[in-house]
């Protein structure tokens, strides 16, 4: 009888402890309201090519959270982010919309935020950083203060600091959804060095010897890849045969590359319908007409 | 039975405070409402003076260069157009934002040539293309850091008299107040007026009481921050029409000072020199 006693006392008590605050309030309105700001033409130009055809989100104003907060850095100028925001979809996004027919393969896989900044990131000693990535979901773009009409139609800067991040990010985030075969990891097995690839390798051409495209290849196989993918699609045949021949027309690095290759363009068909060679045709289409093209004109 | 009991009470307990919600509140609104009014209240105060803001912008949280003098009109939402009495530059317009964060924040968040040159690495200033009118000629600052500037601020104090900016790297209290309409045609040329007038001062030394003490400055170049032998202070300062308007107030030798004023040459004072209100200081060029 006790034990029922105590038992029953404890459940009222605990009945009491879960109704005694089981009143429910709505939420009051208290979301952050933005505040009317009226659109520019670059707002309304990335509005209809960027936001609605491709889910695309460009940030071409300073926002302290998306950039990069361990370096000094300046916003980018209105008309440079301009020229970038135009230069980017004809050279480096048309293409893939050409190749696959459809806008949709763009909507669905290319980083969905992009931030352009005015400088670049400068370490202490000087070196500067060409472009970063987070979670394959964000690109940040450096060094619009020196996006100019010039530069805007040489492929070279185009390539360095925009173009050649953006086809290899994009392509962590093609990987991510579908991995490529073990086989290319296979090609350079052990040789990859992690954070040492820098130190390791000066240049392209120690690289090349070793069979990394790059110094930054040589960091892993996830890096290779997306490497020697994004340096094939925005480099000419002969800049590219250029690049892989410094260590002679029939140097074991080089064969080590083109087997790279040759398993990145067989993914890229058998996963993503895309030919490599055909986008390649299509990108070096457009550098070669970027002396013509309009990089400031929104409509 | 002890700890039933004691359940019991820790039971009775819980339900004693858990719904004591009666409390007064502190503020009328909440938080959300009172931060969303408080970013629209400075939009309407930074464009409600139409001859624009001084602002004594001082870059660094170490201030060894200096303090200079921007004037800034928030002609919209959006824009702002910015001068500097550092440079001839003709005014240049970018974009600006308040967005809700611990407070109001102010952006200034696309290139602005003048406002953001104090944010270039050297890796850029040391550029001719970066450069400005009567300006630095040369790279200043290190190579990834330059001269440490900011642009974006937390607004701690917002009214018609003076708005206060908080640098959200440097923590560097930086203080905007309202042109006056009667001086807005003529306020820059003023200001680079004294810039040129006093800038070419090559060396100081303060005169307090009976001592004599040479200054030296921190940073040759910008020449807007001295140090003297034996005090921690860096004592950082702008110019004005006035004279030398100092960051904040110092102390030297037990004589406090914030703004100092010109006095023209004068028997031994022969390029003139700087003093306080009770005349107990004095920064006397000596080259």
């Amino acid at each position: 009888m006790k034990k029922y006693i105590k038992a029953v006392t404890l459940f009222v008590f605990l009945g009491l402890l879960f109704l005694a605050c089981s009143k429910e309030e709505k939420l009051a309105n208290s979301v952050f309201l933005d505040t009317t700001i009226p659109k520019n033409p670059l707002d309304i130009y990335l509005e209809n090519n960027y936001l609605q055809p491709y889910n695309i989100e460009v940030l071409y104003k300073y926002v302290d959270r998306e950039s990069n907060l361990a370096y000094r850095l300046v916003p980018a100028p209105y008309e440079s982010s301009v020229r970038l925001t135009k230069l980017m979809l004809y050279a480096a996004m048309e293409p893939y919309t050409e190749v696959t027919g459809s806008k949709q393969f763009l909507r669905d896989n290319f980083p969905k935020i992009i931030a352009y900044i005015g400088s670049v990131p400068v370490q202490p000693n000087g070196t500067i950083v060409l472009g970063t990535a987070e979670s394959g979901t964000k690109v940040n773009l450096y060094n619009l203060l020196e996006l100019n009409e010039t530069n805007g139609a040489d492929p070279v800067f185009l390539n360095l600091y925009f173009f050649k991040t953006i086809h290899h990010e994009f392509q962590h985030i093609l990987n991510q959804n579908k991995p490529y075969p073990n086989s290319f990891r296979a090609i350079s097995g052990p040789n990859y060095v992690e954070d040492e690839w820098s130190a390791k390798y000066r240049s392209s051409r120690e690289s090349v010897v070793d069979g990394f495209i790059s110094s930054y290849s040589a960091k892993s196989d996830k890096e290779d890849f997306a490497e020697v993918y994004s340096i094939y699609v925005t480099s000419t045949p002969e800049e590219f045969e250029r690049l892989i021949n410094q260590d002679g027309l029939n140097s074991s690095g080089k064969a080590l590359i083109l087997s790279k290759l040759a398993v990145i363009r067989s993914y890229m068909s058998a996963e993503w319908g895309v030919d490599i060679d055909l986008l390649r045709t299509s990108i070096l289409a457009k550098y070669s007409t970027l002396a013509v093209f309009d990089q400031t004109t929104l409509n | 039975m002890k700890v039933n009991f004691f359940i019991v009470i820790v039971s009775i307990l819980s339900m004693l405070i858990s719904c004591d919600k009666k409390r007064d509140k502190v503020f009328s609104d909440s938080p959300t409402v009172r931060l969303n009014s408080s970013v629209n209240n400075s939009y309407e105060i930074l464009q409600g003076n139409q001859a624009g803001w001084m602002i004594a912008y001082f870059p660094s949280n170490d201030l060894e260069f200096g303090g200079y003098t921007m004037f800034a009109r928030f002609i919209n939402n959006v824009e702002v157009v910015v001068e500097g009495d550092f440079t001839t530059k003709e005014a240049q317009t970018s974009t600006y934002i308040v967005s809700p964060g611990a407070g109001p924040i102010l952006t200034f968040d696309t290139f602005n040539s003048i406002f953001h040159y104090f944010s270039l690495p050297g890796y850029f200033n040391r550029n001719a293309s970066y450069q400005l009118p009567n300006f630095f000629s040369v790279g200043i600052g290190s190579t990834n850091e330059g001269m440490k500037g900011e642009y974006d601020f937390l607004l701690s104090k917002v009214s018609v008299d003076s708005i206060i900016l908080n640098g959200r790297k440097s923590y560097n209290n930086l203080v905007m107040t309202p042109i006056l309409s009667s001086e807005s045609a003529t306020i820059v040329g003023s200001y680079r007026e004294a810039v040129a007038k006093f800038h070419p001062f090559a060396g100081y030394n303060f005169e307090v009481g009976t001592e004599t003490i040479q200054a030296s400055f921190i940073n040759s170049l910008s020449k807007r921050a001295l140090r003297v032998a034996g005090a921690n202070d860096i004592y950082a300062y702008r110019y004005t029409p006035a004279g030398l308007s100092f960051y904040k107030e110092y102390d030297l030798k037990g004589v406090k000072f914030k703004e100092l004023k010109y006095i023209d040459p004068v028997g031994a004072y022969t390029k003139g020199y700087f003093t306080n209100d009770a005349g107990t200081l004095k920064l006397v060029p000596t080259t």
